[in-house]
């Protein structure tokens, strides 16, 4: 739950810019970026493709090495993958030849559990996205939307303290979609982690998060950060809703003024 | 696949018409009638030689290629994984492969002597290198998405290795293994005309030595038959693994 008392800092990014190399060619992915995260936050990264959020969620991960700046987890500099920070990515990285039973317990494969121990704990993970009763299907079986919750049951089997996820409903239907944000809140709600959630869908951040991070390209950079102040539960057709989905699309330059004068 | 069966057996049925009006209008000794060889290939079976001949065949094959896929599998995973040695062995390989193992059956005979070993040997060389060359393609072709999941999870090397780079490639190295089969039996007959005493390319050097065109005949629609057998039923494996990996590879 967004405890917005409580300021403990979970990640800590400071002046950090990531520069890949392509032959003789320098790209800016990330260009100082600075931003802090609490503890428990729930927080979108949204930006239009090539805005580098995809980069700064990497970084938090420790797959991408920051060119320069720094990125702490817990106060201490990210090494590199770390169970704890688990990442949830858009094509749901399950493995085809293993059962979900069998993908939701791969992070558990190189922990000192007996074999019952770890099934209590896939069972616990399967019940939480209500996929009990598909535990011995294969991900081919499984529709996008139930992939997508197989891969959550998985990064949540290793108990971590952060879910990193990549745009993880973007390949789902619009009902669908709405759905799985609803579990994502309930199950965020239920185990209070922090979670950075990278989307480039606006209604979703603002559905999602405490607090939206808006990027922009050329060089990826962090535009503004709007706090998203309404509790959970939240209406998609509420006027405070579409008051800060405004306030968004105003920081993309993306409102049209000239109809609203005429709507007047 | 009703339709497939009938077409099929016509084919075969002008064959064998074309093969007997060929074999009335020439010497028998030249091209024996069907009937001829059908009554050889049951006296051959009946008397019993032809079986040993089978048994010894197919042990031969099933040592030699049994061999060369074990071999091939571990050395591609070691060297798909370390891509780094693969650049030093890779133009080696290269040069070993296009050489028909044939080629190498009088260092063969002089190392190894006669008897089993030749024949087992250039079915390994046959099928070693196919099923080396499928398995560095798939391990280096393992979806970067898996490795990621395996780095997140902290996976040491060893159990990146074996629970996911050597399951995601399986679909590719069966594919190999499949292609390997069909190679292996080709170069098992070459291989037992070679000093070998016994086993189906025997029977074609001993047919011939004998002025036996009929069992001659009769040892070849044997081996196609084999061939044939051994290919459906890979064929039927790889469907039943194909079914458990998953349609989509990635």
């Amino acid at each position: 739950m967004g405890d917005h008392d409580a300021m403990t800092t979970k990640i800590d990014i400071q002046h950090l810019s990531v520069e890949y190399h392509r032959g003789p060619e320098r790209f800016t992915a990330l260009s100082d970026v600075s931003l802090t995260v609490r503890e428990g936050e729930f927080v979108c990264l949204l930006g239009p493709s090539g805005c580098g959020k995809t980069t700064l969620l990497g970084a938090i991960a420790g797959f991408e090495r920051p060119s320069s700046g720094s990125v702490s987890v817990d106060g201490r500099p990210v090494a590199g993958p770390d169970p704890r920070h688990t990442f949830v990515f858009q094509d749901y990285g399950l493995l085809p030849w293993r059962t979900v039973e069998r993908n939701v317990g791969l992070g558990l494969e190189n922990r000192k559990l007996t074999r019952p121990e770890r099934q209590l704990t896939v069972d616990r993970c399967l019940d939480l996205v209500g996929l009990a009763a598909f535990r011995n299907h294969y991900p081919d079986q499984l529709s996008g939307g139930m992939r997508q919750r197989v891969a959550l049951a998985r990064a949540l089997a290793v108990d971590p303290d952060m879910l990193l996820m990549d745009e993880p409903f973007g390949a789902l239907d619009v009902i669908t979609r709405a759905r799985m944000q609803d579990e994502l809140i309930r199950i965020w709600q239920a185990c209070g982690k922090t979670v950075i959630f990278v989307t480039h869908d606006i209604e979703e951040a603002v559905y999602l998060a405490d607090r939206v991070v808006v990027m922009a390209p050329d060089p990826g950079r962090i535009k503004a950060v709007k706090t998203v102040d309404m509790g959970r539960g939240r209406d998609r057709t509420d006027a405070r809703f579409l008051t800060v989905r405004d306030q968004i699309l105003e920081i993309f330059e993306m409102k049209n003024y000239t109809e609203v004068e005429f709507y007047l | 696949m009703g339709t497939k069966v009938w077409k099929g057996a016509v084919g075969i049925a002008l064959l064998l018409a074309m093969w007997h009006l060929a074999a009335v209008r020439y010497d028998s000794v030249l091209v024996p009638t069907p009937m001829q060889v059908l009554r050889s290939g049951w006296e051959l079976l009946a008397d019993g030689p032809l079986v040993t001949h089978i048994g010894t065949s197919l042990a031969r094959f099933v040592v030699g290629y049994a061999a060369a896929a074990l071999c091939g599998i571990v050395s591609g995973l070691l060297f798909g994984w370390f891509a780094g040695a693969w650049r030093f062995v890779d133009p080696v390989v290269q040069i070993l492969r296009p050489v028909s193992p044939i080629a190498w059956t009088p260092f063969i005979v002089l190392w190894f002597g006669i008897g089993d070993i030749p024949a087992v040997a250039i079915i390994f060389i046959a099928v070693f290198f196919p099923v080396l060359l499928a398995t560095v393609a798939a391990v280096g072709r393992t979806e970067k998405i898996y490795l990621r999941v395996a780095q997140n999870f902290a996976f040491s090397r060893f159990q990146t290795l074996t629970k996911i780079v050597l399951p995601a490639s399986f679909p590719q190295i069966s594919t190999g293994l499949h292609q390997a089969i069909g190679t292996g039996w080709v170069f098992l007959v070459a291989g037992e005309m070679v000093g070998a005493q016994s086993g189906l390319g025997f029977l074609i050097i001993d047919s011939r030595n004998n002025l036996q065109p009929d069992w001659l005949l009769a040892a070849i629609l044997v081996i196609g038959a084999l061939g044939l057998l051994l290919d459906t039923a890979v064929n039927v494996g790889e469907k039943q693994i194909y079914k458990k990996w998953g349609t989509t590879t990635r």
